[in-house]
């Protein structure tokens, strides 16, 4: 082999990383142009990533769920027109309003082949009309990815495989290198084209996603070259900390949401000061209300914890609450449970302590890989989906998760499939051994360093960094310590990590020693925009800039490698229908209030 | 509390054998198994391996399953109640390290 250390090789016309919905939807999309596909998941499809991860549904406007998938009962007035005002006014103006654009007309052909999965699965969905949304679990998400990968035995599937780097060759994508876990041999992928459809990153301690949500692709393509954008936006809610064995379920934000469990709770901080939210932002029914919590609570919870306070209600009105709950998830979860979590030992819990421990935990990641209408990123024959991708949804994602995950992996699909198809004739470059000879040294260098750092406690010095400095609520000392602490595990671990096994059999130190040069890469593309961004914008909450400053950051930032360096640049969002707002506004609450002021005047005149 | 592993390096050892680590007991009580193995792994011993990547830790994967005290179990989803010594073992399945196991359909 002209390679010092690949142990297999697999050539494919369309590579797709990512073992969730927007890789599905991808690859089953390239498929359809022809030619080979492959997909390389990290986990086993339909049963890792962040698409199983879910605690709610997907939505799309009501007039194609209306006129296209011939929906009954829907409000055909929220039109593909409306929800586009929506999603750029809630992006806070940083969409790219192509995009957006692009995501709500391909939404029904997203929608039409995974709702007959759904159907040929036996899955339970809710359709809610009202809201032109389905409501449907994490774990049947994931038996529907499951089912759909049955019905495409065509395409080549490599499980339990994390791609490591991108190769790039003359500016264009060739191939990845990736590692088996379970066997920790190496794998070189040749490809005509690469999408990237690894999911967001998270760098906290807490954690509510999935435990590998290191930004792989994001700090994939960011070394290859491509711009990532609107890092520093993080989306927080309400997650639990206690009882410890239930830590991390998103439980506590389903009990914000009216129908799932009355409002019986106060929020109060760890003094016991009631956390109040002001009367006209209280039960808001879009994703806004997300913001709300994260600005009043994020603001509250500083150095102090929060929690549920149920001490002014009775027995019976706690335990009436928990029926409730307990029913509104009883058709997707077995009785009395939600997920692995048994309700009613919650219930004692409540009914003991009198309050719930929670603390706003991050659930998605706004920013990603920077692409076109097409998801074509910076670099030649690489693309990207899902929520590895950056510019639909902004500062905020006032939209759903899986919607992006489905519309924009076929998008990504149409494109990369199109893009191998039209050179299919053409004579694959001869691969430069060097290249991937660099990528595969670096990768096992922590085997021969002695008496380095380990991965582990990097890590955990990475969490901690993050949940310091940026958290829900930054400052600028905050930020500065974030960013010198990122920069000195740069310079002084990050070429020192060394392992305390020296086999490669599912060695999980090593696997972490992919993981912290991945989040190390986003976190601090994402702290360095936090301290550039003088002014709060969406889930970006500066406590020394609250206003949201139109004249001089409606801009996204862009951060690309250069000469070995991270390098940022600002660039104006593409605008198609919405003329970019001027001015300043006091604070984020006040943004909120003249968003869902501008949503009721179009609800008005349709 | 006392907690006892199968270990097993297919790179490094002979066999198969039992190790024996020490929990302080607030560190174990009310958590889940997969909490006391990260904390055994971050803090005793790095090169302890269990199921390990792309973890959901809510009971919803399905896949870090390991034999506890005899039982079949989920690590994120079983719960520690007592301080009786934990015995943690493969779960069926090719054993490939330590309590990483692949599963008969995998």
């Amino acid at each position: 082999m002209v390679y010092k250390h690949i142990d297999r090789i697999v050539q494919t016309d369309v590579l797709v990383i990512g073992g969730g919905g927007a890789a599905l939807a991808a690859a089953i999309s390239a498929r359809q142009q022809g030619g080979k596909v492959t997909l390389a998941a990290k986990g086993e499809v339909g049963r890792s990533g962040n698409s199983i991860m879910i605690g709610g549904g997907f939505g799309m406007d009501g007039q194609s769920a209306s006129e296209v998938l011939g929906k009954q009962g829907v409000d055909a007035t929220f039109t593909k027109e409306r929800s586009f005002a929506s999603i750029v006014e809630q992006s806070f103006y940083l969409s790219d309003q192509d995009l957006v654009e692009r995501f709500i007309e391909t939404l029904p052909d997203a929608f039409q082949p995974f709702l007959e999965w759904v159907e040929e699965a036996r899955e339970t969905v809710h359709f809610i009309p009202q809201a032109s949304m389905w409501s449907i679990s994490g774990r049947r998400l994931g038996n529907v990815l499951k089912h759909a990968l049955d019905r495409n035995p065509e395409l080549e599937v490599i499980e339990d495989t994390i791609a490591v780097d991108i190769i790039v060759q003359d500016g264009k994508a060739v191939g990845a290198v990736a590692v088996d876990v379970y066997s920790g041999k190496l794998l070189l992928i040749e490809a005509g084209s690469i999408i990237i459809a690894t999911g967001g990153y998270q760098p906290f301690s807490l954690k509510s996603t999935n435990s590998d949500m290191n930004g792989d692709g994001i700090a994939m393509a960011y070394r290859a070259g491509a711009g990532i954008a609107d890092m520093e936006f993080m989306l927080f809610i309400p997650t639990l900390l206690e009882p410890k064995s239930m830590k991390g379920t998103i439980l506590p934000f389903l009990m914000t949401l009216p129908g799932a469990f009355p409002p019986i709770f106060k929020v109060k901080d760890g003094l016991g000061h009631t956390v109040a939210i002001p009367e006209e932002l209280q039960g808001i029914r879009t994703k806004l209300n997300k913001l709300v919590m994260s600005w009043y609570w994020g603001h509250a919870s500083v150095g102090n914890g929060l929690y549920y306070d149920f001490s002014e209600r009775t027995d019976e009105e706690i335990i009436r609450a928990f029926d409730q709950l307990s029913q509104n998830y009883a058709s997707f979860h077995k009785k009395g449970t939600y997920n692995k979590i048994d309700l009613t030992e919650l219930l004692r819990h409540v009914l003991r302590e009198r309050k719930l421990k929670i603390a706003l935990g991050n659930e998605y990641s706004m920013g990603g890989i920077e692409v076109d209408a097409n998801m074509r990123t910076g670099i030649e024959a690489l693309f990207a989906a899902g929520e590895a991708a950056s510019g639909l949804y902004g500062a905020f994602r006032g939209g759903d998760g899986v919607s992006e995950m489905l519309a924009t992996g076929v998008l990504a699909g149409r494109a990369a499939g199109a893009y191998s198809r039209e050179r299919v004739d053409e004579q694959a470059e001869r691969l430069d051994p060097g290249l991937v000879d660099t990528i595969t040294d670096r990768l096992l260098e922590p085997f021969s360093l002695r008496d380095g750092v380990s991965p582990y406690a990097v890590r955990v010095t990475i969490e901690q960094a993050a949940d310091s400095g940026f958290h829900a609520v930054r400052n600028e000392s905050g930020l500065r310590t974030l960013v010198d602490t990122l920069a000195r595990i740069r310079k002084e671990e990050l070429d020192k990590l060394s392992l305390a096994s020296t086999g490669r059999t599912y060695n999980p130190e090593w696997l972490a020693s992919i993981a912290v040069r991945n989040l190390l890469d986003c976190v601090e593309a994402g702290a360095r925009a936090a301290l550039l961004r003088k002014e709060s914008r969406g889930t970006h909450v500066r406590s020394d800039h609250p206003e949201v400053n139109h004249e001089e950051w409606l801009v996204k930032i862009v951060t690309k490698r250069q000469g070995g360096e991270m390098v940022m640049h600002k660039r104006k969002p593409r605008t198609t229908r919405i003329p970019l707002p001027e001015g300043q506004i006091s604070d984020i609450p006040d943004f909120i209030k003249s968003t869902l002021a501008a949503a009721d005047r179009r609800s008005e005149r349709s | 509390m006392k907690v006892t592993i199968h270990r097993y390096d297919p790179d490094a050892d002979r066999g198969p054998f039992y190790q024996e680590y020490d929990m302080p007991e607030a560190e174990a009580s009310q958590r889940t198994i997969l909490d006391i193995l990260h904390y055994l792994a971050s803090r005793q011993d790095r090169t302890l391996s269990y199921y390990m990547h792309s973890v959901c830790n809510q009971g919803i994967c399905d896949r870090c399953k390991v034999k506890a005290s005899g039982t079949t179990v989920l690590t994120c989803a079983a719960v520690i109640r007592s301080e009786e010594p934990l015995l943690l073992e493969p779960a069926a399945g090719r054993m490939i390290k330590d309590l990483v196991v692949l599963e008969a359909d995998e």
